[in-house]
């Protein structure tokens, strides 16, 4: 039997993030090996919606379920297997290695220091840092910064488990060049591949046509539409939400649409 | 990456501690061997001497042992917490809170409290305690609402309580007669001149508990410098690490100023040795600080003991003189090596 219950539930979801945003009415749903992109303007509520699935802000009204079980109910020892976060920007001022970053991620989990090692190093090969490995982390640049991030959380739920596992970034191109805005979209494969839900806030329109499954458009804290990419990605919604003319064009390889500004 | 290998610097912490305790028991107004401890002497000057080494040297490097280790393991433990590697115990009010409170014992209670101990510990050292505790309690109130305790809250409370208590404690000097004044500032100096098998005990204790109770959340602290919600995505119960971390840490410092008054940068300076030595992953920092801070405080009564024989410095003004300069080059050099764009 196949399973169906959905990795992440949000269902008339209702959160308060300050006097004048709040999150209202957001139902969305996320099932294993399916990749999302919020997308929307600065100060829409992409990031507050990203920490209240987190569980990190109140809750008014609405359910939230991960793998069934409301977020809440979770112990956080056993979500950390299975959840793995990673914030649009973290402060380290401690002279970790880039190695010793990445193996963080592997606290949640009992596996041994070889097992460990093996999925450190993987994880950094995944994100093109393998030749980081035993430099100091906090002398590297902001992109490779955010790359060996990036591994962190990949090395958190690297391995398959019995309940579905979800990835959730928080712009995780914000700093990249080019060619590493092209590994995101091949680490968010890699990981859809292997039937991990992704969630992820993403700036560049593009890049969220062509990796997400499902894109959220978000403004102002509400949903002002949500679907499949060619569905929800019309010249009309981009003004509304970006206050921007844009043009479309489905010339690509893959069919999705691609946006011209 | 220059670090040195963490399993050669512990073993080698290890073999050096109690070579230096041995060390420390033979060195003093007279020579001693320490090999004395262990043989029961018949003439009349080695007996004597066998008393030096049993009430005398030995509690006394025993304690020096114990408040070093303690010291160095808490500072290690507020600067994960913080995330700041100049984060030390007394930032949350634990030394200005327990001077504050043994100088009002001393000035106001003199007249009232008997000169009389409990289990080896006057008065004033009740009072220290209770100030210690009542300082950090109140930085911790002050830093926590209903969605959990803010660590920069902590920090900037910690600065206005400490302020508040050494505001009150110069009051309380201000007060205090020639006599009382004198007794505050031995005091307040910090030296391990009255150690005594009591107090030593006392310490123990706590010692161990810290012992017992921090290594279990050696990887919570690794997680905990990625920042709190960080640690939380990776499975840490923060408030609940952070609440045990902050009470053992404050009885552990309190006891120890208590025991031997304010030994100063020791908490500072060891765990920002050992982690430019061995790098800032506590299942390493906190036995390498636990080992280090017990050399350096050993070293440092030794001196203390020794350089203007037959007095003696108090060992917490030793700890820094020395210590201060040591921090300011160490911060330099790492400054230079670690962070280039910033220099």
């Amino acid at each position: 039997m196949i399973d169906t219950t959905p990795t992440l539930q949000l269902e008339e979801l209702d959160v308060r993030i300050s006097q004048d945003l709040s999150l209202s009415n957001i139902s969305f749903q996320i099932h294993a090996g399916e990749v999302a992109a919020i997308i929307g303007p600065n100060g829409a509520g992409k990031t507050s919606l990203l920490r209240a699935i987190c569980n990190e802000l109140d809750r008014q009204s609405g359910a939230l379920k991960f793998n069934g079980r409301d977020m809440a109910a979770w112990k956080l020892s056993e979500r950390a297997k299975l959840l793995a976060i990673l914030p649009q920007r973290s402060v380290l001022d401690f002279p970790f290695s880039v190695s010793e970053v990445v193996s963080l991620g592997r606290i949640p989990h009992s596996s041994s220091q070889q097992q460990n090692a093996i999925i450190v190093e993987q994880a950094l090969e995944l994100v093109d840092c393998l030749q980081f490995t035993d430099r100091l982390f906090l002398s590297l640049s902001g992109g490779e910064k955010q790359r060996v991030q990036l591994a962190r959380v990949a090395a958190q739920i690297w391995e398959r488990q019995s309940l579905h596992r979800c990835l959730i970034l928080d712009e995780p191109s914000a700093s990249l060049d080019l060619a590493h805005q092209e590994m995101i979209a091949k680490m968010i494969r890699f990981f859809a591949e292997q039937g991990v839900a992704i969630v992820t806030v993403l700036h560049d329109l593009n890049l969220a046509s062509q990796c997400a499954d499902k894109l959220l458009v978000l403004k102002d804290g509400s949903a002002i539409a949500q679907g499949r990419p060619v569905e929800v990605l019309s010249e009309n919604l981009i003004s509304e939400a970006f206050n921007v003319h844009a043009q479309l064009t489905t010339a690509s390889k893959d069919g999705a649409p691609r946006i011209i500004t | 990456m220059d670090r040195l290998n963490s399993t050669r610097v512990l073993t080698t912490l290890v073999f050096l501690l109690p070579a230096l305790v041995a060390i420390y028991l033979a060195v003093g107004p007279s020579l001693i061997s320490p090999l004395l401890l262990f043989s029961s002497p018949e003439s009349e000057s080695l007996i004597r001497d066998q008393v030096i080494l049993q009430s005398i040297r030995l509690p006394r490097a025993v304690m020096a042992v114990l408040v070093g280790s303690s010291l160095a393991v808490c500072g290690a433990v507020m600067q994960g917490l913080f995330r700041n590697p100049l984060a030390d115990p007394s930032l949350i009010g634990v030394s200005s809170g327990a001077s504050a409170g043994a100088s009002f014992v001393i000035v106001f209670g003199a007249s009232v409290l008997p000169g009389s101990e409990i289990l080896g510990l006057s008065f004033v050292s009740i009072g220290a305690v209770a100030g210690a505790v009542l300082a950090v309690f109140l930085v911790y109130r002050l830093a926590t609402d209903r969605y959990g305790t803010s660590v920069i809250t902590m920090l900037l409370s910690g600065v206005a309580i400490g302020a508040v208590a050494s505001a009150l404690n110069n009051l309380f000097t201000y007060f205090a007669d020639s006599v009382m004044l004198r007794r505050i500032s031995v005091w307040e100096m910090g030296n391990l001149e009255g150690a005594s098998w009591n107090r030593v005990a006392i310490m123990a204790v706590v010692a161990m508990l810290l012992l017992w109770r921090i290594p279990r959340y050696r990887l919570a602290l690794n997680a905990f410098l990625l920042g709190e919600s960080e640690a939380r995505y990776l499975g840490i119960n923060v408030e609940w690490v952070k609440k045990e971390l902050i009470m053992v840490t404050a009885l552990a410092v309190g006891v120890s100023v208590v025991v031997v008054g304010n030994i100063a940068f020791v908490g500072l300076v060891v765990p920002h040795i050992i982690r430019g030595a061995i790098g800032p992953d506590h299942r390493s920092l906190i036995p390498g600080a636990a080992l280090a801070g017990a050399v350096l405080l050993l070293l440092a009564d030794m001196a203390a003991r020794t350089l203007i024989a037959p007095a003696e410095l108090p060992a917490g003004v030793l700890t820094a003189l020395v210590g201060a300069p040591v921090f300011f080059s160490l911060l330099i050099r790492s400054k230079a090596l670690n962070n280039p764009e910033r220099l």
